[in-house]
């Protein structure tokens, strides 16, 4: 069982690390220690896939002052290809309509998670 | 368990104030232990509760309310809950009332925002996200429920115009809210014109930054007072979600809410159907949509067409923020779900402006969220005649 810090770590060298729960095989990112879909407390660390497809989005104008030179961007929650979900950031973008468009992980440091639109 | 009841209630304006958080909330407090019609030294326990009192330098804000009050050895509790502070410190000190603890509490709520500039208090709101997840990667509070918002018009088909009519409805009501951040009434194609905050949703989707503060005065069957003119708690009840977005099925909804509000009409034998109004959580239009179905006022998916129908005006035949919500009224965080207790009190004494007051307020309730449904607090109302 990991902590944020080896979320965080595990960004800076291109994986996304998460969890598996051993009974239902329910796979997740955030830091929950028993799973959130069974309840069960036996559950793994693992790499989850970094390629999905978009849940829902917004596209953000107004943003928090440490991300003013980058707006306006695209925040996503997104169903990765082992059925887990994220949320992620995806810039430059273009066009409004995102609605199950496929992305992949660009990169993660001290400003997130960032996906790309393939 | 003993009965519960409001016995007075105050208000600050919302809006922008020159003054502390600290002195809007004794204003707010003042005025509901004059409008009880009882002395500061009645109170047995003080609840307050702040969300982002960091940016004043200034924590701890209980004591500083009963000193100021003459009652320093009272105990106070301060708490915060995003944006369903009060409403979390409501329902703490219902429970105390109920037992038989406590026989008359203070509450009070408040917040002071607008010395930030709108990307500051953007900043500092996505603390309440699940950060490392969530707000970390620049997301926003407007964007989360944008998120929602994608998801509930793909999923039922909720139009720009069905949010517009909420915006619309809900200025309308604040004009004649006098303590009301906005008082303008807009139209249709000002809603439609206004600039995108987070797409889709856009500026008159969206509550303000208020500053101002909200208080109460809550008593039990047990307490000596002399006001006869008392609104029954009939029901108190606080749920949750799971905290991050991404970790939920579905984001059409927001599952405390549905879960609060059942066991809600449970505990006070009520149902949506014998509800006369209510004062919901809009801190968006679509949030407003939201709540109205988790709520049951309406079928899932159907909350955005009764409100373009016009069944949620203050005169048809399901009210819903007749004070102008928090997209009117404005939303000084930690003041909301004591605000929205001062809105079914005054209607059910029949003291707000004619032109929002509702016809019948017999039963009323109050939904207001923590952030993006962390926190949920429902309480249910009854007007004793
Ligand atoms: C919507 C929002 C982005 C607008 O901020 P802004 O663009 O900086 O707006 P400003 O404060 O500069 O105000 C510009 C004008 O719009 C008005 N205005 C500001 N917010 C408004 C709102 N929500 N609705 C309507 N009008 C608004 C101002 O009064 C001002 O009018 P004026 O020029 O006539 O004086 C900001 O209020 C916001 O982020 N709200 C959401 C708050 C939030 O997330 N709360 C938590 C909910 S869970
Ligand atoms: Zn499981």
């Amino acid at each position: 069982m990991h902590y944020v810090k080896d979320y965080l770590n595990s960004l800076k060298e291109g994986n996304l690390l998460g969890f598996e729960c051993n009974s239902c095989k329910h796979r997740w990112l955030t830091i929950q220690n028993f799973c959130p879909n069974c309840g069960s407390h036996d559950i793994k660390d693992t790499y989850l896939s970094k390629r999905g497809k978009i849940v829902t989005y917004t596209i953000l104008d107004v943003v928090p002052t440490n991300f003013k030179d980058k707006a306006p961007y695209a925040i996503a929650i997104i169903e990765l290809e082992d059925g887990s979900r994220i949320q992620a950031r995806i810039e430059n973008i273009k066009d409004k309509d995102l609605l199950g468009r496929d992305v992949t992980f660009e990169k993660g440091d001290e400003e997130g998670l960032l996906f790309k639109l393939e | 368990m003993k009965n519960v009841y409001v016995a007075g209630v105050g208000m600050t304006n919302f809006g922008k104030s020159e003054r502390l958080g600290r002195e809007l909330a004794l204003e707010a407090a003042i005025s509901a232990i004059e409008d009880a019609g009882i002395e500061p030294k009645d109170i047995d326990a003080t609840y307050v509760s702040s969300a982002f009192g960091i940016g004043e330098n200034q924590v701890h804000v209980g004591p500083l309310i009963n000193s100021a009050l003459g009652i320093p050895d009272r105990p106070s509790l301060t708490i915060e809950s995003a944006c369903s502070g009060s409403s979390a410190a409501f329902h703490e000190a219902y429970v105390a009332l109920s037992s038989g603890f406590y026989n008359i509490a203070l509450v009070v709520g408040y917040e002071k925002l607008t010395m930030n500039s709108t990307p500051e208090n953007t900043r500092l709101f996505a603390m309440a996200s699940d950060f490392w997840y969530e707000g970390l990667n620049g997301v926003t509070f407007p964007g989360l429920y944008a998120l929602m918002a994608t998801a509930h018009m793909n999923k039922y088909g909720t139009s720009e115009e069905m949010l517009g009519s909420i915006a619309i409805k809900n200025h309308r009501n604040g004009f004649y809210n006098p303590k009301a951040h906005f008082r303008k009434i807009i139209d249709m194609d000002t809603y439609l014109k206004s600039p995108v905050v987070a797409y889709p949703l856009k500026l008159y989707d969206s509550c303000p930054f208020s500053d101002g503060a909200a208080a109460i005065i809550l008593i039990n069957e047990d307490a000596k007072i002399k006001k006869s003119e008392l609104v029954k708690v009939l029901a108190s009840v606080r749920s949750g979600s799971m905290a991050a977005l991404q970790d939920r099925n579905d984001y059409t909804g927001i599952p405390g809410a549905k879960i609060a509000s059942e066991k809600a009409y449970k505990y006070s034998k009520t149902s949506p159907e014998m509800i006369s109004f209510a004062e919901v959580h809009d801190c968006f239009t679509i949030a407003e949509v939201m709540a109205m179905e988790d709520i049951g006022f309406f079928k899932k998916g159907d909350g955005g067409k009764a409100s373009l129908e016009g069944i949620t005006q203050f005169d048809g035949k399901k009210p819903v923020n007749p004070s102008g919500g928090l997209k009117a009224k404005g939303h000084p965080v930690s003041a909301t779900g004591i605000a929205q207790i001062v809105e079914i009190y005054d209607q059910m004494l029949f003291r707000v402006d004619k032109n929002r007051q509702v016809s019948n307020p017999e039963i009323g309730l109050t939904h207001n969220v923590g952030a993006t449904g962390g926190s949920v607090t429902i309480n249910i109302f009854r007007r004793l005649k």
